[in-house]
């Protein structure tokens, strides 16, 4: 009975080889017990006593929880997690605010958008936009909206929508006009030009219509930025569901192409599907890519717009950027990783989701299980509590 | 791998007046070629490094009489690519088999 009272993320910390000697908890008393007969861990104890719930938040021994949990006062104890905002549910579903936890956020890696520009006076890119480039000839400011709103997922730092690596450096080359197209040799100048500012990770949210084989200039410009050490993520395209749907520079052999997925694991029937032309399989992995909410350009209605600095939208662009935030973050952690290594990683840590390998690459990429190296489980785990503050509110409230 | 794909060498053959953006791999020097292209009546717009190449633009006649030249490894559209969002998502279920 005792140890039913003690949630299951809270027994694990206690039986942790590493476990510290106090823990942070959130005990939930009887209903109709009053504040004063709420028992605490230990005499004196500081204690946080709450209102809407009959609960007091503390630090405590393992001892002096088990005593807590052995009180009839008591009704359940939970670890008090620590919390992010986050961008929207989606950083959590690749287990993000994890790698923040072990002190990796991206800090100082550089990361390419190469895209429709960025608004720089974005409050969520303050002090971190290290250069930009125009190719089209129009400025780099974002007057259509995508290039700022991948920026955001990459490295957004908002109080509420927080990016994948918010604290990472951006270099912006903008390579698509106003109207969200641009030719190959843009990209490929823009790919260029990242690569000669040392950049670590490009991230593209582009592409052309399927199929394709990888030998055309574009995927071949993107195989020969990662042969220079450079980590590229690039978008399958929006083309799917059909069969050999993945476009140009998706069908790259040694990029990280990406698809989207939903929230509940979900494929996104936009998604585009391989097998290339030539018979290799595509995507690589999956990320979240419906309705994200991320950072919105001034004066732009590209998707939903939220508020004035915020705006939802959905595709293969926005799952994209999940992948190059992710690789910061890996970056930071191990900076010696080649492109290659980093691939491998993300790859071979994806959670399965049973689907074909045409479909979903090896799974969705789960960035927290990438930082260990190991396999994730076959079956999607359910999105953790400890990454946002949305998640453990529903972990306080449903765990009952 | 061909120098141009015989889709693309029709069109212009069709249409030899026709103006064009093409990526032209380039097997010898970059200087030279570049030259060379301006002597053949092609605008050069742009050269690479990451892979030996240019982007120009000229008329289908004149990309079709690149493809001759011993220093064109192979000549391809430059083609649009537009931003990939606003998929309307008709998300499937998975724990399954995909659609």
């Amino acid at each position: 009975m005792t140890e039913i009272k003690i949630a299951s993320a809270l027994a694990e910390q206690l039986s942790a080889p590493d476990a510290p000697q106090e823990h942070r908890i959130i005990v939930r008393y009887k209903a109709d017990l009053a504040v004063a007969s709420r028992p605490l861990a230990g005499r004196g104890a500081q204690a946080r006593q709450f209102a809407l719930l009959p609960a007091a938040a503390m630090r405590a021994s393992a001892s002096q929880i088990r005593e807590l949990a052995a009180s009839e006062a008591v009704e359940r104890i939970w670890p008090d997690l620590r919390v992010y905002t986050c961008l929207d549910a989606t950083a959590t579903q690749i287990r993000a605010p994890h790698v923040w936890n072990e002190g990796f956020t991206g800090r100082g890696v550089s990361v390419a958008v190469v895209d429709t520009g960025i608004d720089p006076g974005h409050p969520d890119f303050a002090g971190r936009i290290m250069a930009m480039h125009d190719l089209t000839g129009e400025s780099v400011r974002d007057v259509h909206g995508h290039g700022t709103h991948v920026a955001g997922i990459v490295a957004g730092a908002g109080n509420r929508y927080k990016g994948i690596a918010p604290e990472a450096n951006i270099y912006v080359a903008k390579v698509l006009h106003q109207d969200g197209s641009g030719y190959m040799s843009e990209v490929m100048a823009g790919l260029e030009w990242a690569v000669q500012q040392g950049v670590r990770v490009i991230n593209l949210s582009l592409g052309g219509i399927g199929p394709c084989d990888g030998t055309d200039a574009l995927s071949t410009t993107c195989d020969a930025a990662v042969d220079r050490g450079v980590m590229v993520c690039v978008a399958s395209g929006n083309y799917g569901p059909g069969a050999s749907t993945v476009g140009p520079p998706g069908c790259a052999r040694k990029p990280l192409t990406v698809g989207a997925c939903s929230k509940e694991d979900t494929i996104a029937s936009f998604s585009a599907r391989g097998p290339t032309s030539d018979g290799r399989v595509k995507p690589d992995i999956l990320m979240p890519g419906v309705d994200i909410v991320s950072c919105r350009a001034q004066g732009t209605s590209m998707g939903t717009p939220v508020d004035a600095l915020y705006t939802k939208s959905s595709g293969t662009s926005m799952a994209t950027p999940h992948a190059a935030g992710a690789c910061a973050l890996l970056l930071e952690a191990f900076p010696t990783l080649t492109p290659a290594e980093l691939k491998a990683r993300l790859m071979d840590t994806a959670v399965d989701l049973g689907l074909d390998d045409n479909a979903q690459g090896t799974g969705r990429g789960d960035v927290y299980q990438a930082y260990h190296g190991t396999p994730s489980p076959s079956v999607p785990t359910p999105p953790p509590p400890p990454g946002c503050l949305l998640g453990t509110l529903q972990f306080l409230f449903s765990s009952r | 791998m061909e120098r141009i794909e015989r889709a693309l060498r029709s069109r212009f053959e069709k249409h030899p007046e026709e103006p064009v953006r093409l990526i032209v791999r380039i097997a010898g020097e970059m200087p030279q070629a570049e030259k060379r292209l301006t002597e053949l009546g092609a605008n050069v717009i742009r050269s690479f490094s990451l892979t030996k190449a240019v982007a120009v633009s000229c008329s289908a006649a004149t990309a079709l009489s690149l493809v001759d030249e011993p220093w064109v490894q192979s000549i391809e559209e430059d083609r649009q690519v537009t931003v990939q969002p606003h998929g309307q998502d008709r998300a499937s279920r998975c724990g399954g088999k995909d659609d």
